[in-house]
């Protein structure tokens, strides 16, 4: 990577962290948009498809590639060598979950199109090399089961 | 204790989190002395950051319930299915109870209530000031104890605004300028359930002797 481009990581990871020392664990539901007007601007109506979304996205060189399966309640995704790992890494340097993925919340904008709630994102497993993606597709008890 | 103001000490030790209210109506007048309490509120540099909205109008009420129950339960489900709450009522043995939680918190009926109160207080801050969020807290707590006072019940909210999603789209149904900011939604009714005051942690874990760490109350 070039020094601009881990000048870039390391100032979005301690802008992420300086947001989160200020308002804490709350800070993550101020950035589920964080991404979101790009790929809108980028791909109009298109960035709602998430089949679209993911192709296009891996295309450009964001990640190296994606797999996901989903369900009823749950959207999951493992997402390989994806370019903003830098600042995934900062967060995993002191221990702590990143703040947001604005590859998550891109899908995210994509599922709320296309089931009319807003997904939670939960939190991301960290792997080497891939980070796996999970998100509740919905509010509702029904999880908890009878 | 001996110089405290005595009515004023029960006030905040009665005021409740109240999540059920009776279809009576809040005075005009009552209503009046909540928002004058928040005027009266400190705030940074004097600035009264602070604007709000009152809702009364019942489909106003229902859409704020709506984003509210949304909000609260794409956030518990998410901590169920993480298996974080899970982990988090682990202490809890009895099953049909935690079974029970588990429900209630998924299905967002903690922030769902807010279309039963009386009415709905929108609190908003203005964002081009210094101190906002502590600004419009103080007042929150004047209208939380004030109403307290005047034994109506009321609850603090911010589960139906903290996800940017959910903010926009109150702001946007709410007419809530740009350069304003929704803190949090407080519903105030006559209160329909009676409330045990609910847990708080010994002053010697909370309060400490010049640096952090040494308890300043031995109990």
């Amino acid at each position: 990577m070039s020094d601009i481009g881990k000048l870039k990581d390391q100032l979005l990871y301690e802008v992420q962290k300086a947001f989160y020392d200020e308002r804490g664990k709350g800070a993550r539901y101020r950035l589920t948009l964080v991404g979101v007007e790009y790929i809108m601007s980028e791909l109009g109506d298109r960035a709602y498809d998430k089949t679209v979304l993911m192709q296009w996205m891996k295309e450009k060189g964001f990640f190296e590639d994606i797999e996901y399966t989903e369900d009823e309640f749950v959207f999951k995704a493992k997402v390989k060598n994806c370019s903003l790992m830098g600042i995934r890494e900062g967060f995993n340097s002191k221990g702590m979950q990143p703040l947001s993925c604005p590859i998550g919340n891109m899908i995210m904008n994509a599922l709320e199109h296309e089931n009319g709630f807003a997904p939670e994102l939960m939190p991301i497993d960290m792997g080497a090399g891939y980070c796996g993606l999970s998100c509740a597709k919905a509010g509702t008890s029904d999880v908890v089961g009878d | 204790m001996a110089e405290i103001n005595k009515e004023f000490w029960q006030v905040v030790l009665d005021r409740r989190s109240i999540r059920k209210y009776t279809n009576e109506q809040v005075s005009e007048e009552d209503i009046r002395l909540i928002m004058e309490s928040a005027r009266q509120a400190p705030s940074g540099e004097n600035a009264q950051p602070w604007r709000f909205i009152i809702v009364k109008d019942q489909a106003s009420k229902d859409f704020l319930s709506v984003v509210g129950k949304g909000g609260s339960g794409r956030r518990f489900t998410g901590e169920y299915l993480s298996k974080h709450m899970q982990t988090r009522f682990e202490t809890l043995e009895d099953e049909d109870k935690k079974r029970a939680a588990f429900k209630k918190l998924t299905s967002g009926s903690v922030s769902a209530f807010v279309n039963q109160a009386a009415f709905d207080i929108l609190v908003l801050g203005k964002k081009e000031v210094w101190d906002a969020p502590f600004d419009t807290s103080a007042a929150i707590e004047n209208i939380l104890l004030t109403a307290a006072s005047l034994g109506l019940g009321a609850c603090w909210l911010v589960a139906p605004c903290i996800d940017i999603r959910d903010e926009l789209k109150m702001k946007e149904y709410f007419k809530v300028p740009e350069d304003y900011k929704l803190y949090a939604i407080i519903a105030v009714g006559v209160p329909g359930e009676t409330k045990n005051p609910r847990p708080r942690l010994p002053l010697n874990e909370l309060v400490f002797k010049e640096t952090f760490g040494e308890a300043y109350y031995e109990e």
